[in-house]
């Protein structure tokens, strides 16, 4: 059953919303500029060889419950980690598990800002603690995501999957 | 001034005791905790003047934690602010009847921080 | 180019009794003298980054061209002021010789709008987030900024009060 809150996630207005999450987070937080991106300009961004990381975050809004993940290269994630810390690239390098708190945190606020955004604005959330790990590969592009994006020039990926729901992309 | 960061990540809370070490809050001692129960052990211990809290944590949230100091009474003078991703209005009211002093919402750049803090740090009766 | 006095050139915009101190792209400066103003002209995808220590009387400017010194490295070793990941640290440590504080600084950013002729680029843009991410990695909060749209500005700085003004050709459009 679909949430009356929640949207059917394929529609444009929906994806323009996530984008719109990861733009005001990528800006705000990390001074990073977004631009989506289609799926040919986004392969040829995602062709390198750097370990790609991808944080889950389950969320409930109301009787909606879903997850959203987020994929983004490794490189990625430690230039925004400096961003977000005002690292000094003379500094050692952060650890892994510093990175992987930064990819959770980035993570829950795209998740955080995309609910309060799409969502009726009378309704709290609730976001779990969002869990990072190492991907096995590179997303698979061919899953429709909800957005595309490069973030100054590198590709991040968020996908978002409703709990008992049955949608059909737009156009399908 | 003794600050108490509340935040189950540990990115988050470099980055508020940066922005802690850059302003004009000279003299400040800053304590971490990555949840509302550690958050609790620790004003139990120290004397804590300003609590920033995150929402959603395991073990216990920071509305959960807020409650309880609500509840236990026994730090009337301790302001106290909310950081979190929600900002739906219903989480802004929930807020106010916990006498929360500033509701930060995220994602916020680092001058929007200073000025909370600022704005926090004001309230403080030392 | 680090400090270019120009003549005691009078405009309507600068008082008969300043001297005028022009920084051109890629170029900074830095004054401590009361009587000065520090001008750059033609701020369209570019920024200028404005310090001011108002103890120290000491003001500062930068007019960067792009964000990243990897962009062009050979160009970045021979004018450093051209990049905001070069020119930024240079401006601080320059405005530092003169007295200036960070803890004291004021920092207002003007400029980062988008050229009409090339709009995918957002060179603009680019420009507005590096001067933040350097500005954060340096410890300094922004005070105020003036950025984005579709026209160039100038920007009169002056080392006595700190007044920033900002045109649209002859037209004063914000004072910060």
């Amino acid at each position: 059953m679909c949430s009356t809150k929640l949207p059917n996630l394929f529609t444009s207005e929906a994806a323009a919303a996530v984008v719109g999450a990861i733009a005001l987070v990528a800006e705000r937080s990390f001074f990073a500029d977004v631009q989506p991106c289609d799926e040919r300009h986004f392969d040829e961004l995602a062709s390198g060889n750097t370990a790609w990381l991808v944080a889950t975050v389950p969320f409930r809004e109301g009787d909606a419950t879903g997850v959203l993940s987020c994929s983004l290269p490794e490189d990625l994630a430690r230039k925004l980690l400096d961003a977000f810390t005002g690292r000094d690239p003379r500094e050692p390098q952060p650890s892994g598990d510093a990175v992987f708190d930064l990819v959770g945190e980035l993570s829950n606020m795209i998740c955080g800002t995309w609910l309060t955004t799409m969502a009726t604005r009378d309704q709290s959330f609730t976001l779990s603690r969002p869990a990072v790990e190492i991907a096995a590969r590179r997303p698979d592009t061919n899953v429709r995501p909800a957005a595309r994006v490069a973030v100054n020039d590198l590709p991040l990926l968020v996908s978002i999957a409703l709990d008992d729901v049955v949608l059909a992309p737009a156009g399908h | 001034m003794r600050i108490l960061i509340v935040d189950d990540s540990s990115m988050m809370r470099a980055l508020i005791k940066r922005v802690i070490k850059l302003t004009e809050l000279t003299g400040t001692e800053v304590l971490e905790a990555s949840n509302g129960a550690e958050a609790l052990q620790i004003l139990e211990t120290q004397e804590v003047n300003l609590l920033l809290t995150d929402v959603n944590m395991p073990e216990m949230s920071g509305v959960e934690l807020l409650r309880e100091i609500t509840r236990r009474d026994r730090w009337p003078k301790l302001v106290r602010v909310i950081i979190s991703t929600d900002g739906s209005v219903s989480r802004r009211e929930e807020a106010a009847d916990l006498d929360v002093r500033c509701y930060l919402e995220k994602p916020f750049s680092p001058e929007v921080l200073r000025h909370v803090l600022n704005e926090a740090a004001e309230s403080v009766h030392v | 180019m680090i400090r270019n006095p120009a003549g005691g050139v009078s405009t309507s915009a600068v008082p008969w009794t300043a001297r005028r101190v022009v920084v051109g792209v890629g170029e900074l400066a830095v004054s401590d003298r009361r009587d000065e103003v520090i001008v750059t002209y033609a701020l369209g995808s570019c920024v200028a980054v404005c310090l001011f220590d108002r103890v120290a009387t000491v003001a500062a400017l930068l007019h960067f061209l792009l964000p990243e010194a990897s962009i062009n490295p050979r160009r970045a070793l021979e004018q450093p002021a051209a990049f905001g990941d070069t020119g930024i640290p240079l401006l601080l440590h320059r405005a530092e010789q003169y007295g200036l504080r960070r803890d004291r600084a004021s920092v207002r950013l003007v400029g980062g709008a988008e050229v009409a002729a090339v709009p995918s680029c957002a060179t603009g843009r680019r420009n507005v987030l590096a001067a933040r991410t350097i500005l954060w990695r340096e410890g300094l909060f922004l005070e105020a900024q003036e950025v984005g749209g579709v026209s160039a500005r100038t920007v009169h700085l002056s080392v006595g009060d700190g007044r920033l003004r900002i045109f649209n050709g002859r037209e004063q459009i914000k004072e910060m």
